[in-house]
């Protein structure tokens, strides 16, 4: 087992309001990030992601309850000690004006160099080393505002890392990025956990990505709060359920999220292989609720290579593509 | 797998602090200095100022006064407004991250002007006998007047900082100028002219007024705003990320806050006291050397502003005086006629002024 970095027990989150009343969020969490974890912290918005994430990194009073880092307890730590154990990536996105990309990265030495901020030649290396570690060395002469929201990403991560934490938070990393460097800013991430002596704690909507990447799920749901492991998570139903709130199905089988939509009609579908899943896709995406291997229905779709024949009743449609195929259905 | 970056050598970039161009721009300062201790209403040759700085006789008895009660004086207190206004804007800018702010965004000014309007229109109004008292003190009266007020502003901003947050601070400034000034119409409508005149002058700014006794208050103000400013050099650094990475960085943001502001606010005040309202310098010299520099980092803008800053006003100084001619021109008047095409022009040119503040 590897070494826990952090703890929070019985943990209510929320705010205060005035009076003395408080607005709590989530009530008795009970979490732990362990070294080379990677956690992805799932829910809807307004669910308390970025709340929690807030509690944590000590940017916001919890209302109850014990976080600790390494044993300490948060609020005992200094925040020039806690910027050594732990950084973050936020949502808001930085102007630093005139700065190169390396020079943002030289900011994450903040807590370890002199009053004045002049780098030391150690200094100078850990900055060089992070920005390697996240395949960004051909950014760093770049001004920051001349970099696009993928290429920024991997700086401020560089940024964070260049604090030398044991934790580090990142709240929605993948927001407004497209699909390939979504997928880049996780395999960065995943790569600089493993076998790390760090965790990373992220929130994402990427439900996909994150069952791919994380070594942990947290998932807010409804008033429920779930820790495990994305593949025990799906096996125990709990995604399921979790989702079907949201007016999305989420299918165990292949681990697939799809838009629930209401009376759907059944249709047999008959074959194999690549051209049955892709077939499948598109019928459920034109409302059909396809049913595999079923030939009694009144509609049913028999697709081998390049040709689907529907019967429908007695009448008998052939498609030689998908699209074909749709426009017979509809 | 031997991969690329092990073959090939990484250029990463050159984050020293531009020593070279520092050192440049010092130099220009001292050599701007000199210039401006020749030129006048009569010009002092070279050898003759450099006898008269060493102790010596120069050709004329008469431009050692010239030298030690006039110019030197005068080039010393542009210097320092320079510097201060500069340097005072630079931290207003980076603090409430606005390009537009500049050293009287809080009511620095305003309150030193309404301080000024009251000893000089009311006071001359009502008290006819005291006109003479004042012509008098004058110079001083005027002093006081505009520290109390600049002094008053001052506190009732660090008093409010800490409870309320950046905008907010900004926007009581705007209200507050808009009070002052409205107080200051009035007293201007019921004022007769020589003091509506005299009141006027002392908003065109000068340098010339500060005698060496006033000297010993204003150089350690000014320095002591300095040396706050320089101690605050991280901290504006790591303001530059926003408030909240600021903090995530360990930096105490409260009071860094606080001493940015203290710092800003006592340059401006103490210059806008002995100087009048020097306007344009404070907002201009930061773009300007962000500009020229090509960064954001305080490491290089603190010292690039203080030596722009003194060159800027020393060489404005110069321009309003004139050299040759009896005429003086106003200060305020000659810092925004010729100092806003250069500005406008170098910003042009290198085209980063926009980058620099990511808008």
């Amino acid at each position: 087992m590897s070494k826990i970095l952090l703890e929070a027990n019985d943990l209510t989150i929320g705010y205060r309001q005035k009076r003395k009343s408080t607005a709590a969020i989530a009530a008795d969490l009970n979490l732990n990030l362990a070294a080379g974890e990677l956690v992805c912290l799932l829910g809807a918005n307004g669910s308390g992601k970025s709340t929690l994430l807030r509690t944590l990194a000590g940017m916001q009073p919890m209302l109850s309850g014990r976080i600790t880092i390494e044993g300490e307890s948060l609020a005992a730590i200094s925040p020039q000690d806690l910027a050594k154990k732990l950084s973050v990536v936020l949502t808001e996105r930085v102007d630093v004006g005139l700065l190169s990309a390396y020079d943002l990265v030289t900011l994450g030495r903040f807590p370890y160099t002199d009053w004045r901020g002049e780098l030391t030649s150690k200094d100078q290396q850990i900055v060089r080393k992070v920005i390697q570690a996240v395949g960004a060395v051909e950014l760093a002469a770049r001004p920051v505002n001349e970099l696009s929201d993928g290429e920024r990403q991997k700086i401020m991560i560089a940024r964070a890392l260049a604090q030398e934490p044991t934790i580090m938070i990142l709240d929605e990393p993948t927001a407004f990025l497209d699909l390939p460097r979504r997928v880049e800013i996780m395999h960065i991430l995943r790569k600089l956990a493993r076998g790390s002596r760090r965790a990373f704690l992220l929130s994402t909507h990427d439900l996909d990505l994150a069952m791919r990447t994380a070594d942990k799920i947290w998932l807010f749901s409804g008033d429920n709060f779930y820790v495990g492991t994305p593949e025990d998570l799906v096996l125990s139903g709990v995604f399921a359920e979790a989702f079907a709130s949201e007016g999305v199905t989420f299918d165990p089988q292949n681990g697939a999220f799809q838009i629930k939509q209401s009376a759907n009609e059944a249709i047999g579908i008959v074959g194999s292989g690549i051209t049955l899943n892709w077939t499948i896709r598109a019928l459920e995406r034109a409302g059909f609720n396809p049913i595999v291997g079923q030939k009694d229905l009144s509609l049913v779709v028999e697709c081998a290579d390049a040709e689907w024949i529907v019967y429908d009743g007695e009448q008998t449609h052939r498609a030689d593509s998908i699209e074909s195929l749709l426009e017979v259905l509809s | 797998m031997i991969s690329e970056s092990t073959t090939k050598q990484i250029v990463w970039p050159d984050v020293g602090t531009r020593s070279f161009l520092l050192t440049g721009l010092a130099c220009a300062l001292v050599l701007t200095f000199g210039v401006s201790l020749m030129f006048g209403s009569v010009r002092i040759p070279l050898v003759d100022l450099l006898k008269i700085l060493v102790g010596e006789e120069p050709a004329r008895a008469t431009w050692t006064t010239i030298v030690f009660q006039f110019r030197l004086p005068k080039a010393t207190t542009a210097v320092l407004a320079g510097s201060a206004l500069a340097l005072s804007g630079l931290q207003m800018q980076t603090l409430f991250r606005n390009p537009l702010a500049g050293p009287f965004v809080l009511g620095i000014s305003s309150g030193a002007s309404l301080g000024v309007a009251i000893v000089v229109l009311s006071v001359g109004t009502a008290v006819t006998g005291l006109l003479s008292a004042l012509g008098l003190l004058g110079n001083f009266g005027v002093i006081i007047a505009a520290s109390l007020g600049s002094g008053l502003v001052l506190f009732s901003v660090m008093a409010v900082a800490h409870r309320v947050n950046n905008m907010t601070l900004l926007i009581l400034g705007l209200l507050f100028g808009y009070a002052t000034s409205a107080l200051v119409s009035i007293l201007l409508y019921f004022s007769i002219s020589e003091r509506i005149q005299a009141y006027i002058a002392w908003t065109f700014g000068s340098f010339g007024g500060v005698t060496w006794d006033q000297l010993q208050v204003l150089i350690p103000a000014v320095l002591i705003g300095l040396a706050i400013a320089w101690r605050s050099t991280k901290a504006l650094n790591a303001l530059l990320l926003g408030e909240q990475y600021a903090r995530s960085l360990g930096l105490t943001v409260r009071s860094a806050r606080i001493w940015i502001l203290l710092s800003a606010s006592l340059l401006a005040g103490a210059i806008t006291a002995f100087c009048g309202p020097i306007a344009f310098v404070g907002v201009a010299v930061p773009h300007l050397c962000r500009s020229l520099f090509n960064t954001s980092d305080h490491r290089v803008l603190v010292p690039a502003v203080v030596f722009t800053g003194g060159i800027a006003a020393l060489v404005t100084d110069l321009i309003a005086q004139m050299p040759g001619s009896q005429t003086v021109l106003p200060l305020n008047a000659v810092t925004a006629l010729f100092g806003a095409p250069i500005v406008a022009w170098v910003i042009l040119r290198r085209r980063n002024l926009r980058a620099s503040f990511g808008r």
